[in-house]
């Protein structure tokens, strides 16, 4: 696209170059209305050609800049992304062992509360065999 | 009014047609191009789009993610203390079990060892009972046989006519009597002992028993209260390797949280971007659009530029063929050269070719000449030769 604006401005810069080369060889009247009526006028509408390309060019390459960073986010933010999933990974894993550990913490507790009345029962038995 | 070399107009003339159809070629090249590469921005706007949108989205379920795990992990944390808290008290409530189950252990054999105690000397007292009543009843024995012997006397005293005073042996009877007498109280006494001992010892054996069974469950009850304590060791233990993983997890996921943000800031600098392209691509857009507008426009103007150049041209080969005038009616001078050549359209309209064979130095043609004139159409409307003379072009 680039190139081919440079040759579309180089063609431009050349046609309006053979036109005024033109214009050394032929100055009557209809090489003047030939130029009002068509030449100057599409002299124009080129330029203004030119200029949409040029500014669509310029938005096209500004744009490609702004998707070049908003790629470079997009790495960053899947690297992050990657680092938050391990790190999930982790702490699910860290969970599960959490989890695990509790059990068994229920477990021995319940174990070591269940012989307190079989401790006092004993007791109250040893206290109480020798009043009979 | 300039005169010109028709050749020399033409080859200008063609050589602008010829630009102008370059021009036209290129410009509609380049709008092609612009409009192929407007096309591949906008579908690298869309991919781009389409991708923030899935980045965005990554991000935000990673925010919830993060946020379900926070909570997560401030639940366990909060139920780890909590059973760490409940561990420690556990663990203190079996040891003061323990320490009653032991004392209780203690009490109870030292009450064994005095029963023990009490059940040797019971056990003393009932040998020597026994031992006494032995005696005692050997010294009854040994009493009612000298009360026999005594009494034997007695009567062969008394059936003995030699004798008539038997009170020796009627007091040795008596004293025998009363020996016996005492004997019998002593062993009556002897056997009193015996079973008041034999009493006591069963008393002693009893206690002995109870106290035994007494220590045989308090040592039960210091076994079951040491596992106790190692259960609730064992728990706490858990409780606080569990309360340890869940701030293990708290880290990670407190870090995950920190990199949850950048990337969710990754996430919209990404889409604010890809906006931001979007926005540029509508402006080119919007530029291709008026440079596509601007186009058309040129195009129609070199197209029209292209036509009246044809006419034009036309007209000047026209006028420099030979085949613009029949011969016969026309008796051009011999020397009219196409330097010699001058062409240009009057105010009419009209177009007027000047030919004669001498130039000044400002290119003007003097001396002897002849005009045509060609109407708009080409035709040919008047011609005057260097003679003077004058002929309507009839058209035909």
């Amino acid at each position: 696209m680039d190139d081919l604006l440079w040759l579309m401005k180089q063609q431009s810069r050349v046609l309006q170059e053979l036109r005024l080369n033109t214009q050394g060889v032929w100055q009557d009247e209809a090489a003047r209305e030939l130029s009002s009526r068509y030449l100057t006028p599409h002299e124009d509408e080129d330029q203004y050609m030119l200029a949409g390309f040029s500014q669509q060019y310029e938005a096209i390459e500004q744009s490609k800049t702004r998707i070049i960073t908003a790629e470079e986010h997009a790495v960053q933010s899947g690297n992050y992304a990657e680092i938050v999933d391990e790190e999930l990974k982790l702490t699910e894993q860290e969970l599960q062992g959490s989890y695990g550990n509790y059990d068994t913490y229920v477990r021995y507790h319940a174990e070591a509360r269940s012989k307190f009345p079989i401790i006092q029962d004993l007791l109250d038995q040893a206290n109480s065999v020798c009043t009979d | 009014m300039n005169t010109y070399d028709p050749r020399i107009v033409v080859q200008s003339l063609e050589d602008l047609q010829d630009e102008i159809t370059r021009w036209s070629s290129a410009a509609s090249d380049t709008l092609a191009s612009a409009t192929t590469s407007q096309m591949h921005a906008q579908e690298s706007v869309d991919r781009i789009l389409h991708k923030a949108a899935i980045v965005k989205d990554r991000a935000e379920n990673d925010k919830l993610l993060v946020e379900s795990s926070i909570s997560r992990v401030e639940e366990t944390i909060e139920r780890g203390s909590t059973a760490v808290v409940t561990a420690k008290e556990t663990l203190q409530d079996a040891q003061n079990r323990l320490n009653i189950a032991s004392s209780t252990l203690d009490k109870w054999q030292a009450e064994l060892y005095e029963a023990l105690a009490w059940l040797e000397r019971a056990e003393a007292r009932l040998a020597k009972a026994v031992d006494d009543l032995e005696r005692a009843r050997n010294a009854l024995r040994q009493a009612e046989w000298e009360l026999r012997t005594a009494e034997a006397r007695l009567r062969n005293c008394q059936n003995d006519p030699n004798r008539h005073n038997c009170s020796g042996e009627a007091a040795a009877v008596n004293r025998a009597r009363l020996a016996v007498i005492q004997a019998k109280n002593w062993v009556v006494v002897a056997e009193q002992e015996v079973i008041a001992a034999k009493e006591e010892v069963e008393r002693a054996k009893k206690r002995v028993a109870c106290c035994r069974k007494a220590v045989a469950l308090s040592t039960e009850a210091v076994k079951i209260a040491q596992e106790s304590i190692a259960s609730a060791n064992q728990a706490l233990n858990f409780a606080e390797r569990s309360l340890e993983l869940a701030h293990t997890a708290e880290r990670f996921v407190l870090s995950a949280q920190k990199n949850m943000l950048l990337e969710t800031e990754q996430a919209n600098n990404m889409l604010s971007e890809a906006q931001a392209a979007q926005s540029l691509s509508d402006n080119a857009a919007n530029y291709l659009s008026q440079a596509d507008r601007a186009e058309e426009a040129a195009q129609r103007y070199a197209s029209s530029v292209k036509t009246e150049l044809d006419y034009r041209i036309q007209q000047l080969r026209n006028f420099n063929s030979p085949s613009i005038l029949t011969p016969g009616d026309w008796s051009l001078p011999r020397n009219v050269y196409p330097s010699e050549i001058k062409v240009y359209t009057r105010s009419d309209g009209k177009t007027q070719i000047i030919y004669g064979h001498q130039r000044d130095r400002s290119g003007r043609i003097i001396g002897s000449h002849g005009h045509t004139v060609l109407k708009r159409n080409g035709k040919i409307d008047y011609a005057r030769t260097q003679k003077g003379s004058v002929k309507k072009d009839t058209g035909d």
